[in-house]
């Protein structure tokens, strides 16, 4: 092979190795979702009209299920509340997950007003497993789970069931502590306090 | 009719008379050599003894006696005239063109071969999500969506169930920050 002819497969070569990474560059938003321990995710996209539509809408229905509450109509806002979790937030926008967990929160709290333990832990519960970061609304979301464990501990059938429950109650409340902690440390150091 | 006893024999020794002429005949070949006028009155066989000698001199010796650069130049005119090549034409400048289009083909492969490594390298080295405009302003923290952990702060057991008014505040905030971006993308800020 003349000098020549090498010189031209070699610039051909890396021509199409150019065109390949150039391919091969870009985003990596597919990946999963992951749980970050410390580190607090950066700042999305500006603030929209969908992001406000969505938080406007998450408002109302908790107004709406203040005013059944005031007229003790509890199932009512139960279902008011529940239209929370149907409402459809930017992808990727940090307030959807708080604004969503907070509803679950106070999902809980009703449905545990209303003696519906297994309902309600299951809703504190799908919260808990949808979130994809840490932030004092999974950590009060915990708190709740906590609350529901310890008040329906008592209500078990065997001691075994009871002790479990109340372990798990005490599980899910230092979760929730250490949580808080680690996001206001967090906090502190990106306020350079 | 001369007398054959007038003309000397060869090897008879010269006399005054004989010295004398041939002192002002050499004198008169020095003035020839040095491009000298000859004298206007001269005998008819000193004038005839001294063309033979310019006519020996022109031909034993080398008529292009000139200056080396004048020499050059006639030769150099007489080549140009005979072979019709005018004087500014470069025969060597097409010889360059040559070795020059060479060299270029020699190297085009190379030359794009690095073009080709910069641009991977630029590719590889770049942030992934491409860039954003050089010209574009970094957007102010409260218009950004972004959590809401720093304005909510801890949330306390007692208030667990309080969403109504964090969602409240959240909004609020919310739409500070969008009236601020509406503004901004209009041109207030400019």
């Amino acid at each position: 092979m003349t000098r020549r002819a090498f010189a031209l497969l070699a610039s051909l070569g890396l021509i199409l190795a150019v065109f390949a990474v150039a391919t091969s560059c870009g985003n990596t938003s597919d990946d999963p979702p992951q749980r970050s321990v410390t580190q607090l995710p950066d700042p999305g996209e500006v603030i929209d009209e969908p992001l406000m539509l969505a938080m406007s809408r998450a408002k109302n229905f908790h107004h709406i299920a203040n005013v059944y509450l005031q007229d003790g109509n509890v199932d009512a806002a139960v279902a008011e509340v529940r239209k929370i979790l149907t409402i459809e937030f930017p992808a990727g926008a940090p307030e959807a997950q708080d604004v969503l967990l907070d509803a679950r929160a106070r999902l809980g709290k009703l449905l545990l007003g209303q003696a519906k333990q297994e309902e309600s832990l299951r809703v504190v519960d799908e919260g808990i497993a949808s979130a994809t970061r840490e932030s004092y609304f999974l950590a009060n979301l915990y708190t709740v789970r906590g609350e529901i464990l310890e008040t329906a501990a008592p209500n078990q059938a065997t001691d075994e069931a009871k002790q479990q429950m109340r372990h798990d109650a005490i599980e899910a409340f230092e979760k929730s502590n250490e949580m808080q902690l680690v996001i206001q440390r967090a906090l502190a150091k990106e306020m350079g306090l | 009719m001369a007398h054959d006893d007038d003309i000397p024999t060869p090897d008879a020794p010269e006399t005054p008379a004989e010295t004398a002429k041939a002192k002002a005949f050499g004198e008169l070949v020095e003035g020839m050599v040095s491009d000298q006028t000859p004298p206007p009155a001269l005998a008819f066989e000193d004038r005839a003894l001294l063309e033979t000698a310019t006519m020996i001199r022109a031909g034993s010796h080398d008529a292009f006696d000139l200056p080396a650069d004048r020499r050059n130049a006639i030769i150099d005119a007489a080549l140009e005239s005979g072979a019709g090549i005018e004087r500014d034409a470069a025969p060597q400048s097409s010889v360059a063109d040559e070795l020059a289009q060479r060299r270029l083909r020699r190297m085009a492969p190379w030359a794009a071969t690095a073009v080709a490594a910069a641009a991977a390298v630029f590719l590889w080295l770049r942030p992934p999500g491409g860039q954003a405009p050089v010209n574009e302003r970094p957007v102010p923290v409260a218009q950004q969506s972004r959590p809401a952990d720093a304005l909510v702060g801890r949330i306390d057991r007692a208030h667990a169930g309080d969403a109504s008014a964090r969602i409240d505040q959240m909004f609020a905030d919310r739409s500070a920050g969008y009236r601020a971006v509406r503004f901004r993308r209009q041109g207030g800020d400019q």
